[in-house]
């Protein structure tokens, strides 16, 4: 079970990447929309910025304003607003794009968009960008970073670890091949040991042979065994060509021959001799005085 | 003594003083920025006429003008009045057009349209708030009083400019 956990706290080096996207037009049939409806369900998605497009037709003289609001709907108040001022201003199309910081969609309450005053409005888009992780709950994807440590702890949580869980369990698949998973680890730690232990076994072989041939050596070193060995040797026709040769009798001539006919002294051998003679009688002299 | 020491560090120090260059960079970036969103596109509702009105079958080039700052630059559109390439012509071409304020990036930008200024073939605006101006340029061309035209590929050039004030 130890081997397991540390297993399990082994750091993944899958990265899950951002995604990021942008709805339809919200506005397209209607002025206002439910943003529940709008946004996609992902956990942990965040609104990132709002798109507009919209034609305002109105007498240049006259007053109005536009309006883009999303309602908090976590508390009272707004959590965006745009108001476009176009008093004493002719009709014309607007498009614009505002950054948001990127808060959580769940955040983000009905949206709206409205004129005030002397003003109609037509070919209206509001869309909004939006991003989010994929693997925001890791247990929603295997290829998540976090997913098997996610797993395990949701097993633990459960007391699914040693105890099978109900068929309808949302994560039964996960639990089975968690166990299979474990089984294949367990095969694989066996496989290993044996693989270890018949490595081990043939070391102990291996020195068991050398420790062998040193017995011998010490059987070598007795006469009786040398003997021995020589009459098995002999007896093999090993040393036959040896001790089976036979040499024909008669006189054997001396072969030397001299091709020079004076043969010269050697005077440097002489002198030396000679300086070797006084030398002695230099030295002798001393201790006949 | 002291003469001395003072003397030699005054020699030291003119000798250490050299001319020297100190070289101050910078950068200017662009504050305004003219992109071609629609190339403009001539149709031919008539022998002797092109224009880029939709309703002949024209496409009406629309440019857009990206302004950073504030109140520091104008802009000057040029219709033409001049193909920069077509067939050899050997008679008078009459040349209309204009250029307006299409879509807004903020709301007070639409009164950009109402204060163009414009003479001969060109149209400036003002650009007295930081945003994106969307402008048309339509254009249009008559050949002779009502002469056809040869036949083969016309071009002709919008100029846009963005001019500081």
């Amino acid at each position: 079970m130890l081997g397991l956990l540390v297993g399990f706290s082994w750091p993944s080096y899958l990265s899950s990447e951002l995604l990021y996207g942008r709805t339809d037009n919200v506005a397209k049939y209607v002025r206002t929309w439910d943003m529940t409806k709008v946004l996609p369900p992902d956990a942990g998605l965040e609104v990132q910025g709002i798109f507009h497009r919209y034609t305002i037709t109105k007498e240049s003289s006259a007053d109005a304003t536009v309006s883009i609001v999303n309602k908090n709907a976590n508390g009272s108040g707004n959590i965006y607003e745009r108001h476009d001022n176009w008093n004493q201003l002719p009709s014309n199309t607007k498009i614009g794009f505002d950054v948001v910081t990127p808060s959580l969609g769940k955040r983000w309450g009905d949206g709206s968009i409205d004129v005030t005053g002397e003003a109609t409005l037509s070919d209206v888009i509001v869309a909004y960008n939006y991003r989010f992780d994929p693997c925001f709950i890791p247990l929603s994807d295997p290829t998540c970073p976090d997913y098997e440590s996610a797993l395990y702890q949701y097993l633990l949580d459960n007391d699914l670890i040693n105890n099978e869980p109900d068929i309808d369990d949302p994560y039964y698949d996960e639990w089975v091949q968690y166990q299979l998973d474990i089984k294949a680890e367990q095969k694989e730690e066996e496989e290993a040991k044996k693989e270890k232990e018949a490595e081990e076994a043939e070391e102990e072989l291996k020195m068991e042979r050398a420790l062998s041939v040193a017995g011998a050596a010490e059987q070598i070193a007795n006469p009786m065994q040398q003997l021995a060995m020589m009459q098995q040797l002999v007896s093999t026709g090993t040393l036959d060509s040896y001790y089976g040769a036979t040499i024909e009798g008669g006189t054997y001539e001396d072969a030397i021959e001299l091709k020079d006919a004076e043969i010269k002294d050697n005077t440097r051998a002489l002198r030396n001799l000679a300086q070797d003679k006084l030398h002695r009688t230099i030295v002798r002299s001393q201790y006949d005085k | 003594m002291i003469k001395r020491l003072a003397t030699i560090a005054l020699l030291m120090s003119a000798t250490s003083a050299m001319a020297v260059d100190s070289p101050i960079n910078g950068v200017v970036e662009p504050k305004c920025s003219i992109w071609t969103e629609t190339n403009g596109v001539y149709g031919h509702p008539l022998p002797y006429k092109l224009t880029t009105k939709p309703a002949d079958g024209g496409v009406k080039a629309i440019i857009r003008v990206d302004v950073a700052q504030a109140d520091y630059y104008k802009t000057k559109f040029t219709h033409p009045n001049s193909f920069s390439s077509s067939p050899t012509l050997n008679d008078a071409v009459a040349w209309t057009g204009s250029t307006a304020v299409s879509q807004v990036s903020v709301s007070g930008m639409s009164a950009y349209e109402a204060a163009k200024v414009t003479y001969n073939n060109t149209t400036e605006f003002n650009m007295t708030l930081a945003g994106s101006t969307w402008f048309t340029v339509e254009s249009e061309a008559q050949y002779g009083s009502t002469k056809a035209l040869p036949a083969g590929n016309y071009t002709a050039m919008i100029v846009a400019e963005c001019i500081a004030k």
